[in-house]
């Protein structure tokens, strides 16, 4: 329900076609950095220059598509964290963030993992591919390589889901393996919303996953198709389906 | 694959002097722990790392020293995913991404720069030597070993996503899916050659001291057609063969659970499936496998024992399989619970942190580890409802006044 309607609302406002003022982009640009923890006004700036080049839409359009797909995808993060119990009337945790589980393996090779959002960093939550059944690739913090890691030692939020992607397992061992193989060692890519580049030299959690099935398999799990590929864009694509929520 | 050396001098670094300053307005709830003093280590009987994950790595990391009492002191880090502890009788040894650190009657530190996830922290007749697993350069899968000693520490970089580690006669060996240019090549002669997605080849390597050449580096390669991975812990390694316990990892969950022995002398490997003593299967999850614990050490039998994540404690024969249990816990390592374990010497101590009701407080046990005979230590209160993503607990370490 709340995918369908967050996808509905964000189609809805994008159809819309409302001009912007050049004063509401300046604005809506700000926003956009707000919802971009790490990237920098000109970083965002570049991105939508190369947007308005490549869709043949307005400025003011373009930042204001990126923000409702940003505010879709916050939205959504934040509604699927499941609080961990805390002392009523606690004080405000340092880095508060509900409850976490071990993330554990997969069913499948290929198999996605997609974490509700904890902080305010990670406030469009996380996303990771199994690249075998124990193991995940992940594009971890800003600044640091992509990594493999066990899966047994990777701790996640309360409300994280596993989830199968709806193609041959022979795409899924493939994706798997090229996430393992080709898209380790890139830095971290801070801009979320405009990340659909399968070949990018930085890449972000969402990106890497949306990038080994759109690159191996021929597929787009970005469930909105808008300028950004979010975390929770994989798991309401209609090509993922849950089978495990961490609850 | 170079060596490099941190800058020397012990002290504490004008960073850790400001963030101690600072402390009080930036810890609060459980973290309102009084930052460590200059009697740090005290009468402490636990410590815990708490630190953010990679994919959460912005804020910092904490190491909680806990009293008798319940009371707790803490020692602002950088952070490290997966933070590791080591104490011994010269103090509780520790790291994060810019420092490594020794606690005692005071707190020393002194730069060395590395990656942000630890493997492990081991005592070395050298020195504390800690094992990080940083990623691909492109080459192949690159691992930091950073040996500290007297206030300095040295990094080198090795190869292989080691997911085992054991010392064996003074130096540290990996486990680890064939990787590296010259590694590999010397792998394939054995056959440990990775033809497909499906191929999960193992190398064991000498990761300290950093050997000079791939063929004095490689102790064994072995092809292996199934995915493996390996209960947590250091493996033991009397007399220069290892054993451990090791998941062969099938789609559907028809796994095969296994010890096995390396002879490091010859590279021989020995693999038993294992077995409860009347013949049966074990009856385990992959994940129950996976969490589950083992001892450095071999018990007098030449068993290996180890903590199950469904709360028992095993013992394993390693040349039969036959694996028997010694008691029951009831701490298991699930949704609800998230047992910590640490084999030392005949104890085993289980920190239970509770999961379902983080409003619940921590308690260390400690518990002989062939009989179960023993009890709580302490009790920690205020912490458990602080752990998060960005606040994970990692790495335990108990008194060694606690070990005698």
């Amino acid at each position: 329900m709340l995918k369908s309607v967050l996808v509905a609302g964000l189609a809805a406002g994008l159809a819309v076609g409302i001009a912007p003022s050049a004063a509401a982009a300046t604005n809506d640009l700000a926003a956009l950095v707000r919802y971009s923890p790490g990237a920098t006004t000109t970083s965002l700036d570049r991105a939508v220059q190369t947007a308005m080049k490549s869709t043949g839409k307005s400025r003011a359009t373009v930042i204001a598509q990126a923000l409702a797909e940003a505010r879709a995808s916050a939205a959504e993060a934040r509604a699927n964290t499941v609080n961990a119990k805390a002392p009523t009337g606690s004080v405000t945790i340092l880095s508060s963030g509900g409850g976490t589980r071990t993330l554990g393996s997969a069913t499948a090779k290929g198999d996605v993992f997609i974490s509700p959002a904890s902080t305010l960093f990670i406030q469009h939550g996380h996303t990771g591919i199994y690249y075998a059944l124990t193991a995940i690739v992940e594009a971890p913090g800003s600044g640091q390589k992509s990594r493999s890691i066990s899966a047994s030692s990777v701790t996640v939020g309360t409300g994280t889901v596993k989830q199968h992607v709806a193609v041959s397992q022979t795409k899924r061992d493939a994706a798997g393996a090229y996430a393992y193989s080709n898209l380790r060692g890139k830095e971290y890519n801070t801009n979320f919303a405009f990340n659909r580049d399968a070949y990018g030299t930085k890449m972000n959690c969402s990106q890497l996953v949306w990038a080994t099935y759109t690159i191996k398999a021929g597929i787009d799990l970005d469930s909105n198709g808008g300028f950004g590929v979010y975390p929770y864009n994989i798991k309401d694509s209609s090509l993922t389906s849950t089978y495990s929520t961490l609850s | 694959m170079t060596g490099r050396n941190g800058a020397g001098g012990a002290g504490i670094p004008r960073r850790l002097g400001v963030l101690f300053a600072t402390v009080p307005l930036l810890v609060v709830s459980a973290c309102s722990a009084p930052a460590v003093s200059a009697s740090a280590l005290g009468d402490a009987v636990l410590a815990m790392y708490l630190s953010p994950q990679t994919y959460a790595f912005e804020g910092p990391g904490e190491v909680l020293i806990v009293r008798p009492d319940g009371s707790t002191a803490s020692v602002r880090t950088s952070g490290m995913d997966n933070g590791q502890l080591l104490w011994t009788d010269s103090g509780l040894s520790f790291a994060d991404t810019e420092h490594d650190y020794l606690l005692n009657d005071q707190l020393r530190s002194w730069a060395s720069a590395k990656t942000n996830f630890q493997d492990i922290l081991v005592e070395t007749p050298e020195g504390v030597l800690g094992s990080y697993n940083d990623g691909n350069d492109g080459s192949g899968y690159v691992e930091q070993v950073v040996l500290s000693t007297d206030g300095r520490s040295t990094l080198s970089e090795v190869a292989g996503f080691n997911r085992l580690f054991s010392l064996c006669e003074g130096g540290l060996v990996g486990l680890a899916e064939v990787t590296g240019a010259e590694l590999t090549d010397l792998a394939a002669r054995s056959g440990a050659v990775k033809r497909s997605s499906n191929d999960f080849p193992q190398m064991l390597t000498w990761l300290h001291p950093k050997r000079a050449t791939a063929s004095q580096t490689l102790i064994a390669a072995v092809p292996s057609p199934v995915e493996l991975d390996y209960p947590r812990g250091l493996a033991p390694c009397p007399d220069g063969v290892i054993t451990h316990l090791a998941d062969l990892v099938r789609p559907g969950g028809a796994n095969t659970f296994e010890v096995w022995r390396w002879d490091t002398r010859t590279g021989r490997r020995a693999r038993t499936e294992l077995k409860r003593p009347d013949g049966s299967a074990l009856g385990l999850t992959s994940d129950q496998f996976s969490t589950s614990t083992i001892a450095s050490q071999l018990d007098e039998e030449g068993r290996l024992v180890w903590f199950c994540a469904d709360g028992r404690v095993l013992a394993t024969d390693p040349e039969t399989g036959v694996t028997e249990e010694l008691w029951d816990s009831g701490l298991p390592v699930d949704q609800d619970n998230d047992t910590h374990v640490l084999f030392e010497g005949k104890w085993v101590f289980l920190l239970d942190v509770p999961n379902d009701d983080q409003r619940r407080p921590m308690t260390l046990y400690r518990r002989n580890a062939f009989t179960g005979e023993g009890g709580p230590v302490v009790v920690i209160s205020g912490v458990n409802e602080t752990r998060s993503v960005q606040r994970v607990l990692r790495g335990i370490a108990v008194a060694p006044s606690l070990i005698g």
